[in-house]
């Protein structure tokens, strides 16, 4: 597992983004009520009202005259719904009907047949308390015989209910503001922890320190309870490869014992031959006891234990300088070619182990007269080594399992070796950060298939 | 040879012991550091085995400790851990040699007993080594045997170098691998033998008897005819 690098590669930065993205369409469609609903709007809505309604008292002025608009105004100034202001009068001044108590016009002559605003006590007020004014549009019109009507309409609830639409659309446009901010920072909060927690993982996976713990920053969320549970997970881990590597280690002292005892006993044999044949079987079991310990002693270890600057090449050249006597011994004729690569941070002896069962291996397998190429390269971040040989070649299906311990394959169970020397180079190799893998040989001949083995170091 | 043995574990203390015992050594054996410490500033021996981790006292302690007061004994050091960094500290604490446990009991006996014969006969800067007919002039890097000059490479030299230093005791593979090729590692294989054999073409091959010997399960040893 790694760390989320991308931020748009985590779920619940994902949603969050979404929903940011819904809250900001919100907040844009707030934005546009708010432009669209403004006061303006309905004043000129109230004035086209009060225009109709004018038109109406006209037009019933002119074909039934003074008493069927008097008629008219008192019908609708009762009716409930009714929340228009009327006050009719003659040409001289006196009242004639509508809900209104006084003209409330304070100059006439500038209002005549315009809009204006006007002062004006509600018709329901209470006679006793002092007349309370509001501001309302109104409309006049002088009729044929010079009567006039006043029609009016309250703006006050106009006003409120603009009102306080834009003073809900503002707390909706902070709340959605707030809202998308902190999704956002949760987001951000959940994919920094949960790269804190795969950092930490990835530590441990690289360097197989399993004393390393996740950091437990608080502890009321999930988050929280999957840190401690994961802990929990790597107490569990660390605490079973410590039993398996005492168990181990036991096991390789309380065999080791009896094994040197019958050695002892061995040793008094009389007949040299089968002495020699039982010594070498009691050797060979010791060995394959060293060699599992050891390999699991590389793979529990920590990358920095026994670590000091190397000059690869000069391993490899050492390395192959102790083989090349047993190339001769067969025969076999090979090449070595080797990059300069800079020093850097390994284990010599473990490394000179792991170059040496490569070479071993070719060996063993390349009939007398065969050929093998030896070469280190390098290849950034990576030093690779890799052995060709003309050997015997290894089955397409048995090429994974290989690293496996133990493993032979059946045409190779009659020569020496106890299956481990691969397993070892595995564990040493991934130690330096690198692997292993198998190839066709590149310097294939007509009767034979080979194999080329090669692993990465890691320098960088 | 007189040795004391400072090791906590009683398996692996009684598999040591009766080896050494068994070969013909004496030895005495303390269960942790300080009993350790107090038997080997008060008692002559010809080496000491000390385990790195022990009780009260640790091993580098016991060393560091006795070296102060210019006590020279030979000193193994037993390690449980692979570890290079254990071994450097060992050594710098003025350890002779080490050991990783686990181990053949004939690598542990092959190397008490160079260790016992260095401190008998310490010539550390030498420019010449004869063993009988075979003479190794270290300066010019010129190897005889009754005065005919044989050619060797650069590592086979070494290689024989180190077998006549400890000429009449049994050399390992594994201290060969150590010593001459200069690392620590598991061969697997019979490269060591394929090396010994090719020294042994040029220095025995035409001679009337072999000075290079095998010992069977334990390793190699150089010796001239009595």
């Amino acid at each position: 597992m790694r760390a989320i690098k991308a931020y748009s590669k985590s779920s619940s930065f994902v949603v969050s983004f979404v929903f940011t993205a819904l809250m900001m369409l919100g907040v844009g469609f707030n934005m546009y009520t708010l432009n669209v609903a403004n006061d303006e709007l309905l004043i000129r809505e109230s004035q086209a009202a009060i225009q109709a309604d004018i038109g109406g008292f006209r037009s019933l002025y002119n074909t039934a005259g003074r008493t069927a608009v008097v008629s008219a105004l008192k019908e609708r100034v009762n009716s409930r719904t009714n929340d228009f202001l009327y006050y009719l009068k003659s040409a001289d001044d006196t009242f004639i009907g509508g809900n209104l108590s006084i003209w409330p016009a304070q100059n006439y002559e500038l209002v005549k047949n315009g809009v204006i605003e006007i002062q004006y006590t509600p018709p329901n007020a209470n006679n006793d308390s002092p007349p309370k004014t509001q501001s309302a549009i109104a409309m006049v019109v002088e009729f044929d015989n010079k009567d006039t009507l006043l029609v009016a309409r309250s703006v006050q609830d106009i006003e409120f209910a603009v009102a306080l639409a834009q003073t809900s659309s503002w707390v909706m446009i902070v709340i959605l503001c707030t809202v998308a901010a902190i999704s956002l920072a949760v987001a951000y909060y959940v994919v920094s922890r949960i790269n804190k927690i795969s950092e930490t993982a990835d530590d441990i996976i690289r360097t197989g320190d399993l004393s390393d713990r996740l950091h437990v920053d608080s502890s009321w969320d999930d988050l929280s309870k999957l840190t401690l549970v994961l802990n929990e997970l790597l107490d569990k881990i660390e605490h079973s490869v410590l039993a398996i590597r005492s168990v181990s280690d036991n096991i390789a002292h309380d065999l080791r014992t009896p094994l040197t005892r019958l050695k002892s006993h061995i040793e008094v044999i009389s007949d040299e031959r089968e002495k020699a044949e039982l010594i070498s079987e009691c050797d060979n079991l010791m060995g394959i006891f060293n060699s599992l310990l050891r390999i699991s002693d590389i793979e529990n270890s920590a990358k920095k234990a026994g670590f000091q600057a190397v000059q690869v090449r000069d391993v490899v050249d050492d390395a192959v300088d102790l083989y090349s006597a047993l190339f001769e011994n067969k025969d076999i004729s090979f090449t070595y070619k080797a990059d300069n690569i800079d020093v850097f941070s390994a284990d010599k002896d473990l490394l000179f182990q792991a170059f040496a069962n490569v070479l071993d291996n070719a060996i063993k397998f390349t009939p007398n007269g065969g050929k093998i190429a030896i070469a280190l390269k390098y290849e950034a971040p990576f030093a690779i080594f890799s052995v060709d040989d003309t050997g015997v070649g290894v089955s397409n299906e048995s090429i994974q399992s290989l690293t496996r311990r133990f493993y032979r394959e059946d045409k190779s169970r009659s020569t020496v070796g106890n299956g481990l020397g691969l397993a070892l180079v595995s564990a040493i190799v991934s130690l330096h950060g690198g692997k292993v893998w198998f190839e066709p040989s590149r310097i294939q001949t007509n009767t034979s298939k080979g194999l080329r083995c090669a692993f990465s170091l890691q320098i960088d | 040879m007189k040795i004391l043995l400072v090791e906590d574990e009683p398996t692996v203390a009684r598999f040591i012991e009766d080896g050494l015992v068994e070969h013909g050594h004496t030895v005495e054996h303390a269960n942790n550091g300080s009993q350790g410490l107090s038997l080997a500033t008060s008692q002559n021996y010809d080496v000491v085995i000390l385990d790195r981790m022990l009780p009260e006292m640790d091993g580098i302690e016991v060393l560091e400790t006795y070296r102060s007061q210019g006590l020279t004994t030979p000193t193994l050091i037993l390690s449980a851990k692979n570890k290079v960094d254990d071994k450097v500290k060992g050594l710098r604490a003025g350890a002779d040699d080490y050991l990783t446990k686990p181990f053949a009991f004939e690598e542990l006996l092959a190397r008490v007993e160079i260790l016992a014969s260095r401190s008998a006969n310490n010539t550390p800067s030498q420019t010449h080594i004869t063993l009988g007919e075979l003479h190794l002039d270290l300066i010019n890097r010129q190897v005889t045997r009754n005065n005919t000059v044989i050619e060797l490479q650069s590592k086979e030299f070494k290689l024989l170098e180190y077998l006549m230093l400890n000429a009449g005791k049994i050399v390992t593979r594994t201290m060969l691998l150590e010593k001459v090729w200069e690392y620590n590692f598991d061969p697997q294989t019979n490269v060591i033998d394929v090396h010994i054999s090719r020294l042994r073409n040029k220095i025995d091959k035409g001679f009337d008897h072999p000075m290079i010997e095998t010992i069977r399960g334990a390793g190699y040893m150089i010796s001239s005819r009595t």
